[in-house]
């Protein structure tokens, strides 16, 4: 494996003259794309990766002062899609990872055709008439409960005990790394995620964009998804039937549907 | 039991379990809710089920912790064990609870069961954990900090140091060269004065003033010579002859030489020395330097009429000279400082006699190189002070030096042609002078080629030859003598402003037969003519 690929945990997997690439939330890995594939991979090479820091990736490399900002993943992000696509790729990026795709999308606009961003934020938190749907101390208190957690976690929910026959899709593999995460490192992200502002980004993006918008998102709020389309030039706005911040997971059908009809005119 | 009652039982249990159990679709409406949940929540069963969903339960943080972390590992995984989270009471009170749940298909949906168990201790020993834990984090933080800004002071410091040896060897060397061109017009004006004291003026007054012009070109020239090796003490450049002699008679020969000045000022002097020998191994002309420079500035800082005594003894393999007096003193905080270069006593009663504080510097650089110490003692101002020289003694014999027998020294030189080349005016002028009323024929040539040309018809026997000429220097000039048939076998003397080492060794390999430092000392001079005359 190249060091990128090491670093990142990148995975390619499925057929097509066109590359799609999936990111992952905050929280979460890879794994999180698990239902939406089937439905892209007999179209599109699909790259799959974990942000670093998250997941399998090589928790080595989690250098914080260049993760202080979400544009150091961005620059990951852009050499990922160098080393493993010819040509310009379908980004579709969950939650922050919609934000770094953005910052990818301004620096290296080549070496995108499409950017699809499902359950974005520019910004989380209330300031002025713009609606993020937090205040400070929420995210602060996040921030505790990811800490009170990751106490005991990583070492608590590596170990399946229970119930995994039930879930036939389940692999050993799975259970192990999905949400793994160092505690340290853990609130670090969070505090770069729920405390980045990349409203003045928006704008600067010229590629053409999907925003994926939950009916009902308690992290991402439809005011959010409806100031972004109004900020960003090239940008569609999809509201979907769905509770919850992970339309990829809850709603995969109605996720595809809206991903589709958007490639199907605009990449 | 009938099947009735153990269902009933069972409903009971389920109501009133020690935990809190619920059951909710996908999105996590509340289906079902049991009694021991509705009571820790203060809510009724029908407010939460079909009107709320379990995450609008939750405290804010617990709420994100759930859309982002256990929410999606729920939904791949089909369960999460052990997750903290808060709850929310009718009246917005937080309860820390664990939680356990699974996510399953049953008949044609898909529901999730949760348990809900208080853990309020549990929740409080860890926040106890968490909190050591960001003291520690942040301790540790705080020792990353001082530690980078300790390195980076260190690094300044560093920057600093060698910023500082920098100058200091700027200093050091500027102080040698001070030294040198300070030299360069003592010699004529010690030449002119050696010439007079041959000459021994008529005029009374004449006599006074080159008395006191001597005693003060002596002065000059020992802060000069001290200046000059401390300069070299300081740059590793001195190289001490040592041999082993006994000290009493080094401490009687800085006496004899500090005497008219004790009598100048009216001191009384008091000399106790051991009748049994202070066998030193050591530099005999350094020990003298150290002792007349002690005594000297006792003589300096001890009001006229005062009592200065000199003490030599042996005492734990060391050999100890304790020059003490009877004048101004020293501070507590002056007994170390004093021993620096450039340190003046502050009161000392004229601050022209205070000096630059060469001498004890001086003292102490050379006391080290002996592997000796120097240190001070007074009880305060005004209450005299003790200088402890402490060196150690050596048990091996001493070897009395064969002293050449100068006393012929008008035979030796009448009629002898002495030539000197030097592009100093003064200096030729005052070693013409001194050397004719030496009894020697001398003749004078301001450069090499001309000295050159004069030496082939003068023919000298000895040829005194300056180093730093113009055109070609003095070792140029040398090899060129050496060439000649009438140069081959005659005395030819470099006569230089510097005195280190390797000058002597440059000179003696460029043909010189000796190397004289400036100004000359006749009698060095003399001795070695008639040396080499007795050939």
């Amino acid at each position: 494996m190249s060091p990128i690929a090491t670093r990142n945990n990148v995975h390619v997997i499925g057929h097509g003259d066109k590359t799609m690439v999936l990111a992952h939330g905050f929280g979460c890995d890879q794994n999180m794309w698990r239902f939406l594939i089937p439905m892209f991979s007999d179209q599109y090479r699909i790259i799959l990766f974990d942000l670093v820091g998250s997941g399998l990736s090589d928790i080595a490399a989690y250098d914080p002062a260049k993760y202080q900002a979400l544009a150091g993943y961005a620059d990951d992000l852009i050499e990922i899609v160098r080393e493993f696509s010819a040509d310009p790729v379908i980004f579709v990026g969950h939650s922050v990872s919609a934000v770094i795709g953005l910052l990818a999308t301004i620096q290296a606009p080549e070496h995108f055709s499409a950017n699809i961003m499902v359950a974005p934020s520019p910004s989380y938190i209330n300031d002025g008439d713009y609606i993020g749907g937090f205040d400070k101390q929420d995210i602060d208190e996040l921030i505790s409960a990811v800490e009170e957690n990751y106490l005991g976690w990583s070492s608590a929910i590596a170990p399946a005990i229970m119930g995994s026959a039930a879930q036939p899709e389940l692999s050993e593999d799975l259970t192990n790394s999905f949400c793994r995460a160092d505690p340290v490192i853990a609130k670090h992200f969070a505090k770069v995620t729920f405390l980045s502002d990349h409203r003045a980004d928006l704008a600067m993006s010229l590629v053409p964009a999907l925003i994926i918008q939950c009916s009902d998102d308690f992290i991402a709020p439809v005011q959010v998804g409806e100031y972004m389309q109004k900020t960003m030039p090239q940008a569609k706005l999809a509201v979907i039937e769905n509770i919850g911040h992970c339309p990829h997971m809850s709603a995969p059908d109605k996720t595809a549907a809206a991903i589709k009809s958007f490639l199907a005119v605009s990449a | 039991m009938t099947a009735d009652a153990f269902n009933s039982r069972a409903t009971q249990y389920y109501d009133h379990a020690p935990c809190g159990l619920m059951i909710t679709d996908s999105s996590g409406n509340i289906l079902r809710v049991n009694a021991t949940f509705c009571e820790l929540l203060a809510y009724q069963a029908e407010d939460l089920i079909g009107k709320c969903r379990v995450q609008d339960l939750f405290s804010i943080g617990s709420k994100l912790f759930h859309q982002t972390h256990w929410g999606p590992l729920l939904h791949m995984q089909g369960f999460v064990s052990e997750i903290q989270l808060e709850l929310l009471t009718s009246s917005r009170q937080k309860i820390p609870v664990l939680l356990n749940a699974t996510r399953k298909h049953s008949e044609d949906q898909i529901i999730q069961e949760l348990a809900f168990f208080v853990s309020h201790d549990r929740s409080k020993y860890e926040r106890e954990l968490l909190k050591a834990k960001q003291a520690a984090e942040s301790s540790l933080e705080e020792l990353r900090a001082t530690e980078l800004r300790l390195r980076s002071t260190e690094a300044e410091l560093l920057a600093l140091n060698k910023q500082l040896s920098i100058e200091d060897r700027r200093k050091n060397e500027f102080l040698a060269t001070l030294a040198h061109e300070l030299r360069n017009p003592l010699a004529p004006m010690r030449n002119v004065l050696e010439a007079m004291k041959l000459r021994k003026p008529d005029d009374a007054q004449i006599e006074w003033s080159r008395q006191i012009l001597d005693r003060q070109v002596g002065h000059l020239t020992h802060l000069v010579n001290d200046l000059m090796e401390v300069s070299r003490i300081t740059q590793s450049r001195i190289e001490l002859k040592k041999t082993v002699f006994n000290v009493s008679d080094a401490i009687r020969n800085s006496v004899e030489a500090v005497l008219p000045a004790v009598v100048a000022a009216k001191h009384k002097l008091e000399v106790r020395l051991p009748d049994y020998p202070l066998n030193v191994e050591a530099d005999t002309t350094r020990i003298v330097q150290m002792i007349y420079n002690l005594l000297n500035n006792a003589i300096k800082y001890t009001p006229a009429g005062g009592v200065i005594s000199v003490h030599g003894d042996q005492q734990d393999g060391n050999v100890l000279i304790s020059v003490k007096d009877n004048g101004i003193g020293l501070e507590q905080h002056q007994l170390t400082a004093i021993f620096q270069m450039f340190s003046q006593i502050e009161t000392a009663l004229d601050r022209s006699q205070g000096g630059l504080g060469i001498g004890l510097a001086l003292v102490k650089g050379l006391a080290e190189l002996h592997g000796g110490t120097i240190t001070a003692r007074s009880e305060g101002l005004n209450q005299g002070s003790e200088f402890l020289l402490c060196l150690p003694l050596s048990l091996k014999q001493e070897i009395k030096p064969q002293i050449a027998d100068t006393a012929n020294t008008a035979n030796f030189s009448a009629g002898r042609k002495v030539l000197v080349i030097d592009d100093n005016a003064d200096i030729t002028d005052s070693l013409l002078l001194a050397l004719e009323l030496l009894g020697y024929e001398a003749r004078a040539a301001n450069d090499g080629l001309k000295g050159l040309a004069l030496a082939a018809t003068f023919l000298p026997e000895i040829i005194l030859l300056d180093i730093g000429l113009p055109n070609l220097n003095g070792y140029e000039i040398a090899a060129l003598i050496r060439d000649e048939s009438w140069g081959k076998n005659i005395t030819l003397i470099a006569v230089t402003g510097w005195g280190h080492a390797e000058d002597k060794a440059n000179a003696i390999k460029a043909g010189f037969d000796l190397h004289l430092t400036k100004p000359i000392d006749f009698e060095v001079l003399d001795s070695y003519l008639l040396k080499v005359a007795a050939r």
